[in-house]
Parts: C-alpha cells; structure tokens; sequence
C-alpha cells in the first residue's frame, strides 16, 4: 500500500484554500515585525489562522486517506474521509499508461501517473494520481513495455529540424490567440498592465510603419497582422516545447513514447487498443510528400487535441517501418467520389470567391467611394477562399476507400488538412450513407464511417457512386437502407 | 446465476434522511421566515413529497431493482413506471468503481459503478457483501472463463 505524494495535499487544502484568499491578503498587509504589533496581528487574525489550520489539516487527512494498493493483476486508488470511493483498474485493461514530470516536479521526485482504458468518461482520464518517482516506477513495472529484443527497428526517429517543420505547419495563431486570452483572463492585472503596453507599443509601430510605407495597408491590418505573428510564434514555440525530443519505440504489441521539455511525457501505449491510425497532411506537405501520424487510442494526446505518434516523415520512410500499425501509404483508393462531382468538393468555395469578387466589383462601379475601403476586406476573404478551392480540388482527385481483408484505408479531407485513415475493420461502428436531393439523379452519395473512439470520430467521403458505397457497406457486413 | 436486490436497509436509511431534510427545510422556513401561513404551506409540501417518497415511490422503486448475476453477465431491472434492463459482460467491464458511505455495513449506501465501452451500469444501493460480489466476479470474469474452459 502507497499513499500518493505528500505534495498533494497541499493541492487538496488548495481546493478549499482559494475561500480565505482575501482575509489571507489581509492578514498578511496588516502583519507588523515587532512582539507589539504581532500579538495585535494574532488577536484580530485568529479565527482566520484557526481555518487555515483546519484547511491544511482538511488537506493532510485527505492525503492520508488516499491510498494505492497495487496486486498482481490491477491497481486500486481510494480516496475519500467518510466517503470512501475506491476505483480499481486491471493491468490487462489499460490502454495507456503515462507519466507526466513537470520541471518543478524533477527536483521534488514527484511524477503524475495516468491510467486510461477504453471505457469511462469522455476525454477524461480514469486514473491520474501525483505519486512518488520511486512508487510510479513501481506502477509503470507492473505495466507491460516495449521487448527490447522485439523492437521494431525501421522506426523513423524525428530529428529536431522535423520538430521543428511540424510546429511550423501545424501552430496556428488562433491557438496562440487563445493563449493570449487564457493569460490575459488568469494573469489578471499583471497581463493587462504588460499586454496594455505591449499594444500601446505595437499602436506606436504600426503608426510608423502606416507613416513610412508606400503601400495603402490600414493600420487595423497591419496590428491584426501584427497580433497573428506573435500568436503563431506563441503556438509554435508552445508546440516545439511540448514535442521537443520526441522519442518513439515500438515492439508490434506494445508502443513507447516520450516527449517534451517543460513536462516530459512517457507514455506505453497498447497497439491492439489503438482505435485507428491517421495520417495528416495539409495543401504544403501534401506537395512535399510529407505526413505525420496520428493516433486515437485513450489517454493519448488528451490534453493536446493532436495526438502525434510521429512527427513529419517522408511517405516512403514510413513504408518500411509502420506497417505493422496498419500504415499502407502505397495503396491507392479502390471506390473513388464520382468525377463530375466537382462542385461537391471545390465548386463551393470556387463560386463564392467568385461571388465576392464580383460583388465587390460592382460595388465599386456603383459607389467608387468605397475603393479604398473594399480592397483589403476582399483580399482578406480571396484568400482563404483560393486556398480552400484548391485544397477541395486536390481532396476531389485523391479522396476514395479501399477495404482490405481486416483493414480499411479512408482518404478524405476536413476543413484544410487531409487525412488518411486506416483502421481494423472491426472497430468501425457505424456506417452512413446520405444523399441530398441533387445527388438523387447522379446517382451518388456522402458515405460516412464512424470508428470506435473516446470522443465522435467520423470521416466522410463526398460524391462517391451509390453502387460502389452499397458495396462498401455489404462488404463491411453493414446493412444499409437508402 | 446469483440474484439479488438493493439492500432493505437501504430503504430505511433513505426513507430517514428525506424525513431528515424535510425537516431540516421545515426548521430553517422557520427560523427565518415570519409569515406563519407562509412555513404552514411549507411544511404541508414537505411533508406531502415526504409521504410520496418514504410510502409510495422509494418503496415501489425497492421493489422493482433486482440483478442477476452468472459467470459471464450481469443483468440489473429496474424502474417505477419506465421498466429497463440493463445487461453487462464481465469480460467488456474496463474498471469497477466502489463508493462506500459511513456505517455503510449497516445503512446499505454501497455504489458499484462498472466502466464498460461506451458508458458504464450502476449498481445502487447493494449491501456490502453483494457489493464485494460483484467486485470480486468482474475483476475475475477472465479468469474463471479459462479456468472452466
């Protein structure tokens, strides 16, 4: 039997603590250095100190009473003073197990150790305690690892130039933005006073810059563009540090993972629990052949909404090493969308960058005023819109599904990125075909496929030939009303 | 096959503690409520939804929860006026959660929550041993299954 970290309780004192927060303050600002003034500071501060007391106290009770107990087949958590509630996992259910150090953990010995399975609540880990290094080594002994006389040895080891590659196509200065937000709200005063300042300066440079360019760019543009910079390099920066050295092992059965700098992350990971593998690309790395691979498995990435199991790789070094999760980057798409079905995938957004540059235009030759005003918001809009054309274009030519003998292979596209989905066969769950009314006389269809997973996971390839989806479905031994 | 019900303790220990919230709304609608035709209304609708849960619906509810357990499967009925069962494989239950109350051993408040793909079959209200059954025949189901085969 273990107890968990003595660290945590202060975080469980921490959860009622936050209450005395002000007459904390207040005690300490009225708190003098000398025996006068610290007998007046006791007198008027004692009820306060006697809870504070009593919080701690609250705290270390509860941190006494959480206990690990760990058998030979399963691990026991119970917490809880008068209501006992006691949560036991088998080792044999775990999908992925982690360990999670920050840096101020290292010098303190303390580890966060995460227990997932495939069951439980959605996006949410079953078992996460702080325990000591020695007693998480002790769980993560008990938990099956890469056999290093089995290990897979044609695994490509990302370097840090592809760390590198992959923050920079995959930061995004929403992300950053968020960021920016979330400090702003928890930093308080503090971040205001400093992001105050920080803009005042950025107003004073975009003047400047307003001043001295000849371009006509207004000088909202310029600080909008301004702010997406430094977002995108906050969300770039924040990727590098959370994928630096990252480190993957694999043995067919078991898959060894670690990464990060701030929080190192080890996880042992269940290859016969991996929902399904996802290869990702967008427009630039489509061109490039590059890709990363991703994982749906529970406990993996839940924190970071991208679960990267490697980072970017050239398709072909992936061929030699990855085929044993399933990765068959050669094969090409058996049933493909229809070939007329142009408008389904680049058509819309084609026609509505159409669409607005025509309107704008006859805005224009109906109210020349507004020239100098129109031509940033239109170049704002084309631009996303061109991207997106071509995008659905390239998804037109190479979306499509393949079934093999226990595996199914999707290419699709969402949103920007493309994805290339091959999973066992039996952990599809669902199979979907909708048809619009326009479809009706074409013949064809949207087929969605549903697989197993912690949160909805569903991909959808558009346009494809009725007959070819009924086929899909009869050989995935779904039935299939239209 | 095992079978069994919530724990008849249970009832009495639920049954109480409405009486004692009832009460407790009763004393505070009291203590600072002057209006005496105000705290008359609400002591009747207290004691009105206590008479409806002690005498009609928890007893009804009692009557109608019963499980039944074999090597492989448990299977738990239920419900008043909605009947609905519920069945679980042992071999599809991830990981058991056990809630126990104070003076559990004697009120009945046992809580067995299994954590099966895709949500999960509480077990309210069993008595302490039932409660360790259940406990014991999931995390063993695998088990037993290649012992007897």
């Amino acid at each position: 039997m273990y107890h968990e970290h003595f660290l945590r309780s202060f975080r469980y004192s921490m959860k009622s603590l936050w209450l005395l927060i002000f007459p904390i303050i207040r005690g300490v600002s009225a708190f003098r250095f000398n025996p006068e003034g610290f007998y007046a500071w006791v007198r008027g501060a004692w009820m306060d100190i006697f809870v504070f007391g009593i919080i701690l106290l609250y705290g270390l009770v509860r941190w006494y009473c959480s206990r690990i107990t760990l058998t030979d087949n399963a691990i026991t958590h119970t917490e809880g003073i008068f209501f006992k509630i006691s949560r036991t996992i088998p080792f044999d259910k775990i999908s992925s197990a982690s360990t999670e150090t920050l840096f101020f953990l290292f010098p303190l010995r303390a580890t966060v150790v995460c227990c997932d399975t495939r069951a439980g609540f959605f996006k949410s880990t079953d078992m996460r305690i702080l325990v000591s290094r020695d007693v998480a080594n002790k769980i993560m002994s008990r938990i099956p690892n890469v056999k290093h006389e089995n290990r897979i040895k044609d695994i490509p080891v990302p370097t840090f130039r592809s760390v590198l590659l992959f923050a920079f196509f995959f930061s995004s200065g929403f992300s950053g933005a968020v960021y920016l937000a979330a400090f702003f709200f928890k930093g308080g005063d503090m971040a205001h006073d400093i992001i105050g300042m920080s803009l005042d300066r950025i107003n004073k440079t975009t003047d400047r810059i307003s001043e001295t360019a000849l371009l006509k760019i207004p000088r909202t543009a310029i600080l909008v563009g301004i702010l997406f910079i430094v977002a995108w390099l906050l969300s770039f920066t924040m990727n590098v540090v959370k994928y630096y050295k990252f480190r993957m092992t694999a043995d067919g059965e078991y898959i060894s993972i670690a990464c990060g700098l701030v929080k190192r992350r080890r996880y042992r990971i269940k290859a016969d629990h991996i929902n399904y593998t996802d290869l990702r690309q967008n427009l630039l790395m489509k061109l490039r052949r590059a890709v990363t691979i991703n994982i749906s498995c529970p406990g993996y990435g839940l924190d970071s909404n991208l679960p990267v199991l490697l980072s970017i790789n050239k398709k072909q070094k992936i061929d030699r090493g990855m085929e044993v999760f399933g990765v068959h980057t050669l094969g090409r798409p058996q049933y493909r969308p229809c070939w007329t079905s142009f408008f389904s995938y680049g058509g819309i957004p084609a026609s509505c960058a159409a669409a607005v540059y025509v309107l704008s235009q006859y805005a224009i030759e109906r109210i020349p005023f507004l020239d100098k005003y129109l031509d940033f918001p239109v170049i704002m809009l084309e631009i996303p819109l061109l991207w997106f054309t071509a995008v659905k274009t390239v998804a037109h030519r190479t979306s499509g599904i393949s079934i093999y003998s226990k595996d199914i292979m999707i290419w699709c596209s969402k949103g920007t990125a493309f994805h290339t989905v091959v999973a066992k066969r039996k952990n599809i769950v669902k199979v979907e075909i909708q048809q619009t009314i326009t479809q009706i006389p074409w013949k064809t269809c949207d087929m969605v496929i549903w697989f197993r997973g912690e949160s909805r996971s569903r991909y959808k390839v558009k346009s494809m030939y009725l007959k070819d989806a009924r086929e899909i479905a009869e050989k995935l031994h779904h039935d299939i009303l239209v | 096959m095992i079978k069994f019900k919530p724990a008849r303790s249970a009832l009495f220990s639920l049954q109480l503690i409405v009486i004692f919230i009832s009460l407790l709304l009763l004393g505070i609608a009291r203590m600072f409520i002057p209006v005496d035709v105000i705290v008359g209304i609400i002591a009747i609708a207290a004691g009105t939804v206590d008479i409806f849960m002690d005498f009609i619906y928890l007893p009804l509810y009692f009557a109608s929860v019963r499980c039944e357990m074999t090597n492989d499967k448990i299977t738990r009925h239920s419900g008043v006026i909605f009947k609905t069962s519920q069945t679980v494989r042992f071999s599809t239950v991830q990981y058991t959660t056990l809630v126990v109350t104070p003076f559990s051993k004697h009120t009945g408040l046992n809580f067995v929550i299994m954590f099966v793909y895709g949500g999960q079959m509480l077990l309210l209200f069993l008595s302490y041993e039932d409660a360790q059954k259940v406990l014991e025949y999931a995390g063993n189901a695998e088990d037993r299954k290649k012992g007897e085969e």
